[in-house]
């Protein structure tokens, strides 16, 4: 169970499988937006016209030469802004999906391989962070410890961490009674080794399809904190940009429409890739 | 009119020169079964074995025109069924003989029935206008004809019974032949007997051919007539069940007997509760 | 009972969870939970006393669990009432809003996600799970933006802001039709990822189906494609839908947040915002319990119609 499933993995032995990404034109084209991003994001200095926090009098000014998408409304540009936004953004969505994966890996491989009471206590504590809207979870966190990029980060994570645990739990529970894990068991391979080489494979499979969604999550989570003004002051963030944009929504199309358009594609392409790791051939075996 | 006699003699299925091929999801194109010929004459129970992998369920599947869409079945060959004739029939056709001549019993009768539909509707969608009732059906598979016992769901009976629902689904349409496949794999051993039983006596009582695909040789041996053997895709042997089994003449029938007959020994030799379901053993 | 002895226990752990966050947050609890606005020496002291704060940190908590078990939720100095009341006021606008976007997403979204599972061409399924991708990656706040900027700005179609019109004066009738109009806009919008949701898990369960033994028996009775579609897909496809409906529920809490904010909802979501910006902490504390509670009672209910919908629990419970 859980706030957002792309997709319920169902843990049957027989359908188990490693990871592969289909090919497809969407696909190419959501890892091609995500290598431009990624490059944007690490050549920011050297690709952005203007400093993002430099002011101007030139305020509100529409797309021109001089600025291709115009200035906000203290007369910044908008496509630095942008262009450093994407870090922030990138940041965030690769610590969510790497830190709820790590934590996810460790917290559902223990309650899935130990089981018993182990497996109670942690997916019960897993639920309590599943009860509360990941929304709210990253909010209040934030809200009342205070604004700074790694308290995101790590408010993000706890946020969404609790449904790959869940995957990988499951993937364990059916994969400890799998043949070829009993059979390892038996012949007398430590614990370690059999999580390792015969459980890890193929349980990474699922966890890292979520990973990439979580990705997106993340991101979508750190929009949402800088437009409340949750966001870290010291960066220069999509969502930020949103938030100062919303009194202007008329009168300057280019201070909302762009950077509303990067979060929704950026997020776009995270979860075509996941969904192209995750997809099964289910239509093959259908009666109807 | 026919009489009886002229009923048992009729042919409820001629398969011949049958090729089956699919093409799963992401891989290549593949052969499962390749000139395979079988026939079931009315009133008749005859044996499909092999072992797993062998094509079984293929064959049998590509007969009725069971096989997935999404497999990108292909089935060549000669299939009539009760006179019928469906070679290369589309998929109307296909549906019209599932509707009135051919039925298929599945063996895992716990993942075969809807399981929030009252088991006597179940029955009762595959009556054809003018067919029995419900209960004339539950009675004739031996379980209450009663109509609270219709009103149960699939949950609250045994797997034995389960089965019997669906033979009982299965003689709804009072078809002309009846494929089961594996139908007792799933059962516990004492109810296994009980089904076979069953599905004998309705081959002699209704006059429906019935051909049992299974890999136990003995159930084969009590309860068929004649017997096709498959291997790898092909038929390899067949003729009456005595001839098949006890003087074999194909080397991989030969084998399976001998395996047989080993595992006959060792059960013997061994305590009484221990299974006696043999597998074949694939010779190497 | 049982079901009393699942809530309890998670209930525990969020208000755990938010006790160690005013442990976390500079000052002590009561200075935490209190904010920017200034609170008399006396109501301190006299809080402080109440949680103990002089004695041992694990005092500490099981006074601060207690109290909150008990609805002491804390003062609100911002907007001078209890906060326990305060946060329940504001449920009723956000209860309006969810339940709205709860009847949309499932109204558009089981019937396509039937589609997407049943129907032969491919090309449909893959525009529908494109648009179920696209919907879960657009950020809800920019399309409410996006919203109110065309349909109330531009098209001048819907109010924007609000949940009534301010001295709107009608029958009954027409006064429901003005919160109707103020309505749309925000359900829709918290809708939006909802239906993509309900889309995608529709899909999937119904594919389960599809590949079920007892979808094979329908096949070998001959039954046309509809009526197998009809009798056995539909009702067994929606039953696991069902039992995620109270997750789904926390999740367009969390996103009303975003959303009240931009249609002035005087919701849940409006009051966390407004008690952000000017660090009311307990009621923020306050609102993330409350949805808890919320999420909780409905997970529970859902639980219970699930019962009456499927017939292996409900027989086994009356025989």
């Amino acid at each position: 169970m859980s706030d957002i499933v792309i997709d319920p993995t169902t843990p049957k032995a027989s359908r188990l499988q490693r990871l592969r990404l289909g090919r497809g034109p969407t696909t190419v084209a959501a890892i091609a937006i995500v290598v431009l991003f990624a490059l944007v994001a690490l050549l920011a200095p050297l690709i952005a016209p203007y400093d993002p926090f430099a002011v101007s009098p030139r305020i509100l000014e529409g797309p021109s030469a001089d600025h291709l998408l115009g200035t906000d409304d203290t007369g910044k540009d908008i496509l630095s802004q942008l262009i450093y936004g994407a870090r922030v953004s990138l940041l965030i969505g690769l610590a969510a999906g790497l830190g709820s994966l790590v934590l996810g890996i460790v917290v559902g491989g223990i309650a899935g391989y130990v089981g018993g009471a182990v497996d109670n206590v942690l997916m019960r504590i897993a639920e309590i962070f599943q009860i509360m809207p990941a929304m709210l979870i990253a909010l209040v966190i934030v809200a009342v410890i205070g604004r700074n990029t790694t308290l995101i980060a790590a408010a993000v994570i706890i946020a969404l961490w609790p449904q790959s645990a869940r995957i990988v739990r499951s993937q364990f529970l059916a994969l400890r009674r799998a043949e070829f894990v009993d059979a390892a068991r038996i012949s007398g391979t430590p614990a370690w080794r059999i999580i390792a080489l015969e459980i890890f494979p193929v349980a990474f499979a699922p966890a890292a399809v979520q990973a990439a969604l979580d990705i997106g999550r993340g991101m979508l989570l750190e929009a949402g904190l800088s437009f409340l003004g949750l966001g870290d002051p010291s960066t220069s963030s999509w969502g930020g940009v949103l938030r100062r944009a919303q009194p202007f929504l008329t009168d300057a199309w280019w201070f909302s429409v762009p950077a509303g358009v990067c979060i929704a594609l950026m997020v776009l392409s995270f979860n075509l890739i996941g969904d192209a790791m995750g997809r099964r051939g289910t239509q093959g075996r259908r009666a109807l | 009119m026919t009489t009886p006699a002229q009923q048992r003699e009729q042919r409820a299925l001629e398969v011949s020169d049958l090729d089956v091929s699919i093409h799963p999801f992401g891989g290549t194109r593949i052969h499962p079964v390749r000139h395979a010929f079988i026939d079931v004459r009315r009133g008749e129970v005859v044996g499909l074995v092999g072992e797993s992998g062998s094509g079984k369920t293929m064959l049998s599947r590509g007969i009725a025109g069971l096989l997935a869409p999404g497999l990108q079945p292909r089935v060549g060959g000669r299939i009539v069924v009760n006179g019928s004739d469906l070679s290369g029939a589309g998929e109307t056709r296909r549906r019209e003989a599932l509707r009135t001549e051919l039925s298929y019993v599945f063996q895992d009768p716990n993942a075969h029935l809807n399981p929030t539909m009252r088991i006597g509707r179940q029955v009762a969608e595959a009556i054809r206008p003018g067919g029995r009732t419900v209960e004339e059906l539950l009675d004739a598979v031996g379980l209450p004809a009663t109509e609270e016992f219709a009103r149960l769901y699939p949950h609250q009976l045994s797997g034995g019974m389960k089965q019997r629902i669906i033979i009982a689904c299965a003689l709804a349409k009072r078809p002309a032949l009846v494929i089961a496949d594996e139908p007792t794999t799933a059962l516990d051993v004492t109810i296994q007997d009980q089904v076979l039983r069953l599905l004998r006596s309705l081959a002699d009582q209704e006059h429906v051919g019935i051909l049992l695909v299974s890999h136990d040789l003995a159930a084969i041996g009590q309860f068929c007539e004649r017997v096709f053997v498959m291997f790898d895709g092909e038929i390899v042997e067949s003729g009456p069940t005595e001839d098949v089994l006890w003087r074999p003449r194909h080397e991989y029938t030969r084998s399976l007997m001998a395996a047989m007959r080993e595992i006959y020994d060792v059960a013997a030799a061994a305590p009484a509760g221990t299974s006696t379901v043999p597998e074949p053993v694939r010779e190497s | 009972m049982r079901r009393i002895g699942y809530v309890i226990p998670l209930l525990i752990g969020v208000i755990t969870f938010t006790f160690v966050l005013v442990s976390l947050a500079p000052g002590d609890i009561v200075t935490a939970t209190i904010g920017d606005y200034p609170a008399s020496e006396e109501y301190l002291a006299e809080r402080r006393a109440e949680l103990g704060l002089d004695q041992p940190l694990i005092v500490q908590y099981v006074n601060y669990v207690l109290s909150a078990l008990q609805g002491d939720l804390g003062y609100s100095f911002a907007n001078r009432q209890e906060v326990l009341p305060l946060v329940v006021n504001h449920l009723g606008a956000t209860m309006i809003l969810v339940v709205a976007a709860t009847v949309l997403s499932i109204t558009i979204g089981l019937p396509l996600g039937l589609w997407a599972a049943t129907t032969r061409r491919r090309a449909v399924d893959n525009a529908l799970n494109l648009s179920t991708l696209v919907a879960f990656s657009i950020p809800a706040f920019w399309l409410a933006l996006m919203a109110v900027l065309v349909f109330a700005i531009n098209l001048a179609l819907l109010p924007a802001h609000g949940m009534t019109t301010i001295g709107f004066v009608g029958t009954p009738i027409q006064r429901f039709g003005d919160l109707l109009s103020h309505l749309i806009l925000p359900a829709a919008v918290l809708a939006v990822p909802e239906t993509a949701l309900m889309i995608r898990m529709t899909r999937a369960s119904a594919n389960e189906v599809l590949n079920s033994g007892y979808v094979l028996t329908a096949v070998s009775k001959g039954l046309a494609r509809g009526r197998i579609i009809r009798r056995h897909v539909v009702r067994n496809s929606l039953l696991p839908v069902a039992t995620v409906m109270g997750y789904t529920f926390g999740t367009m809490v969390g996103g009303s947040v975003l959303v009240e904010k931009i249609f002035g909802w005087p919701g849940m979501g409006s009051l966390l915002y407004d008690s952000v910006q000017r660090r009311d902490t307990s009621v923020v504390l306050g609102v993330v319990v409350v949805v808890a509670v919320v999420t909780l009672v409905v997970n529970v209910v859902t639980d219970v119609v699930y019962g009456v919908i499927d017939p292996k629990v409900r027989e086994a419970t009356a025989l």
